[in-house]
């Protein structure tokens, strides 16, 4: 599309490219975590990418950011297709995963892709928040480890 | 000693994830300001984690950018045309329309049962009152005319009865 059709500014234009080319494929990475069809995680990716572009409007901005953000539209979008509440398998699109116990995954899982917190687990989980907080931080840490950090 | 529990504790992860509640984050921005070691142990805990994305990343298919250029662009004109339907020079713009269009409607009655109706139709009542007279002029007319004949029928009536009666 040419910029002259747009309705927007130049330098709008460059703040949504420098964005796209620095997060777009760890945003589709990450929303492939949660959303297994691939149409549908492009979808989510240009409506998520919009939304905080323009919200952000040219401010200096990081993936933690980027990450809550998109774990909010997510959740909205899950909520609007009937999917909430559901754990998804993610260890496909991420070998990392495979290094975790069972239970050190659904934690990561949950927390990373769908920002459910340490409470509503505890209780959707039937453990202590205490155990759930160590076994996020054990998976945190295998990971890391794994990739030599 | 004590902030090597709490850097083990993970808290910080729960804050990176976003999933700490609000007394958590009040608790990790305190000790962030604080402790320059926890301070420095969540920074490269974000950094590893943007390292995380990065390693799970996935190629957009091309088209992407200009998808998403063109949802922005639709997004900011919703966004303009909203605004000018709420600015106020639109809601005064809208009133004088509104005066404007009153000002072709003839009041019927101006209380509770109030009626309007457009003035073309202030040709079609007066057409309507115009021939209703005519038709009442024609009816007296013809009710006269019906009367008068009847009495002359009447009178033709009596002549020829007496006609018959002198034969």
């Amino acid at each position: 599309m040419s910029e002259v059709a747009l309705n927007i500014r130049k330098d709008n234009v460059k703040d949504i490219r420098q964005l796209y080319d620095k997060y777009a494929g760890m945003l589709l990475g990450f929303i492939r975590g949660t959303v297994q069809d691939h149409k549908r995680s492009e979808e989510h990716l240009i409506k998520i990418i919009s939304a905080f572009a323009i919200e952000s409007n040219g401010r200096p901005t990081s993936w933690l950011a980027l990450r809550q953000y998109a774990q909010y539209k997510l959740i909205e979008f899950s909520s609007a297709d009937h999917e909430g509440g559901k754990l998804r398998d993610a260890n496909e699109i991420n070998d990392d995963l495979n290094l975790l116990t069972d239970d050190e995954r659904i934690v990561f899982q949950a927390v990373y892709y769908q920002k459910k917190s340490i409470s509503q687990l505890a209780s959707l989980l039937h453990k202590k928040e205490d155990i759930l907080r160590t076994q996020l931080k054990s998976s945190v840490d295998k990971i890391r480890k794994a990739r030599g950090n | 000693m004590e902030i090597k529990k709490l850097i083990d504790s993970g808290l910080m992860e729960t804050y990176v994830m976003g999933v700490a509640t609000d007394d958590e984050v009040q608790q990790v921005l305190l000790l962030k300001k604080q402790y320059p070691e926890f301070d420095e142990a969540l920074t490269k805990l974000e950094l590893d984690m943007e390292i995380l994305a990065q390693s799970m990343a996935v190629p957009p298919p091309p088209g992407i950018l200009s998808k998403i250029e063109q949802e922005v662009n639709e997004i900011k004109l919703r966004e303009q045309n909203l605004d000018r339907y709420t600015s106020p020079e639109h809601k005064y713009q809208q009133a004088e329309q509104e005066k404007v269009k009153q000002d072709r409607y003839i009041e019927v009655e101006s209380e509770s049962n109030q009626m309007r109706i457009h003035k073309a139709w202030r040709w079609v009542f007066a057409a309507v009152f115009v021939l209703g007279k005519i038709f009442l002029g024609f009816a007296i007319y013809f009710y006269l005319e019906n009367r008068q004949a009847q009495e002359q029928i009447k009178d033709l009536k009596l002549e020829i009865k007496d006609i018959r009666s002198i034969r």
